[in-house]
């Protein structure tokens, strides 16, 4: 991958089977969002392809591939103006899937009902962040993409972290969670990339 | 070389097989009418777009009012006039589609979620839902402060639809192409916009000196700007669908 030049990472072969829970660490700067900007089909790379495979067909059209993911991070914000529950409902909208689907998301990430119909730009960056993570559950996708999910989160906050990355793997879908913290790297690595830079 | 294979394809899926590996999608129509929907919501809440475009048109008329005051002006003026009035009230907020995704960090949330003609269609619904709102504003107003005898309403109207539907379908082009750059998003939006509405801004100029002319060989030309106004929103809009993907996503 290659920015204005310079490439950010080359030569990375990676295969990710369904269930696993993938770590991607690595300096700042050194390309982990970027990685899974590609994953998400947001960043073209330079050169190279993902492919994913569900089963019954492959899929490598970026258009389709970007249906099956659920990305979080912090470049992906949802709307200040509207509440939690009118964000998902309008992204469940556009998914196809019930306008109601994201609140039993909201509950899972830990977003306290009195607050889910207040409008998001009065939540404090946690709240924001719990919004982020369920919206990214939507449609239940297959592959969920989330970069540094517990940055602004509280301990309780991890906590529902871990019960909504448990629940999706155990459906059998796959993560890949760009972290650097050490007690999530234990906890969640089923397996780890690292990026040197 | 980046290569990376994710697989969904073991046992273990089981029961839930289905709602992981076949996300539902919703239809191009449903994905574009949501996105209306939402910026209409969101307008409403915060009337960035509707608070600007307003002032622009009421101080606009009321100040050429004031200046005009009195002096004979031919109605070929007042028609370009309003056009200037309407074109700059509506460029004020027509940018604001796409830059407020981006400035937001929303955009990527619709890259990821809907169609990218889709995006197009849903913010073309917005600006013109916007244009036609800075019309019904200006157009009154315009009338009251600089009275015009003998408008044939039957001409006007199309000319303002047909205008109205270009300006909107151009603007929403431009607007998502200068919402990724880093700066001067607003001078950029001006400069690349000035080019593209030109042939719009004479036709219908031209066919509302027309509309008010009450001169028989100038009211037939009205309508066959018109047409070329009408195919003018035509094109724009069948242009910008073919070549948004390219806009929204690289």
């Amino acid at each position: 991958m290659a920015y204005g030049g310079t490439t950010l990472f080359a030569g990375v072969t990676v295969d990710i089977r369904a269930g696993q829970r993938v770590i991607v660490t690595g300096a700042n700067g050194t390309g982990k969002t970027t990685f899974l900007k590609i994953l998400a089909g947001l960043v073209r790379p330079a050169s190279g392809r993902v492919e994913v495979d569900l089963g019954n067909r492959k899929v490598d059209d970026v258009g389709e591939r970007r249906r099956l993911v659920g990305y979080a991070g912090p470049d992906v914000n949802v709307y200040d103006e509207l509440s939690a529950v009118e964000n998902l409902a309008f992204l469940a909208r556009l998914r196809g899937v019930p306008a109601d689907a994201g609140i039993d998301l909201l509950k899972k990430a830990g977003l306290k009902r009195s607050k889910q119909n207040h409008p998001v730009r009065t939540y404090s960056s946690g709240m924001r962040q719990r919004v982020r993570l369920a919206a990214s559950l939507l449609s239940a996708p297959p592959i969920v993409l989330w970069d540094e999910p517990t940055a602004m989160l509280d301990a309780e906050g991890r906590g529902f972290v871990d019960n909504m990355l448990k629940d999706h793997v155990e459906a059998g879908g796959v993560a890949v969670i760009a972290t650097n913290d050490p007690a999530e790297i234990d906890r969640w690595g089923d397996r780890r990339i690292h990026f040197d830079g | 070389m980046t290569d990376v294979s994710i697989s969904t394809d073991e046992q273990k899926l089981d029961t839930t097989a289905a709602r992981l590996n076949e996300p539902k999608t919703a239809s191009w129509v449903t994905c574009a009418w949501e996105i209306f929907r939402k910026d209409i919501r969101v307008e409403l809440r915060t009337r960035y777009a509707l608070g600007s475009v307003a002032l622009f048109s009421v101080t606009t008329v009321v100040m050429m009012a004031a200046a005009l005051s009195g002096a004979p002006v031919k109605t070929e003026v007042k028609a370009a006039l309003i056009w200037v009035v309407l074109l700059f009230a509506a460029l004020s907020g027509l940018a604001r589609a796409f830059v407020r995704e981006e400035e937001a960090g929303t955009a990527q949330s619709l890259r990821l979620t809907a169609p990218a003609t889709a995006v197009y269609a849903g913010k073309l619904l917005f600006n013109l839902a916007l244009v036609f709102t800075v019309e019904a504003i200006t157009v009154p107003l315009f009338s009251v402060f600089m009275p015009i005898p003998g408008v044939r309403y039957d001409l006007f109207i199309p000319i303002l639809i047909a205008g109205g539907w270009g300006l909107a379908a151009a603007a929403t082009f431009v607007a998502a192409m200068i919402a990724q750059t880093t700066s001067g998003k607003s001078a950029l939006f001006a400069i690349v916009s000035f080019p593209v509405l030109m042939p719009l801004l004479m036709a219908a100029v031209q066919g509302t000196a027309g509309a008010f002319s009450q001169v028989a060989t100038f009211e037939a030309r009205a309508l066959a700007d018109i047409g070329q106004l009408s195919i003018y929103g035509v094109v724009m809009t069948t242009a910008s669908l073919l070549l948004f993907e390219y806009v929204w996503h690289d």
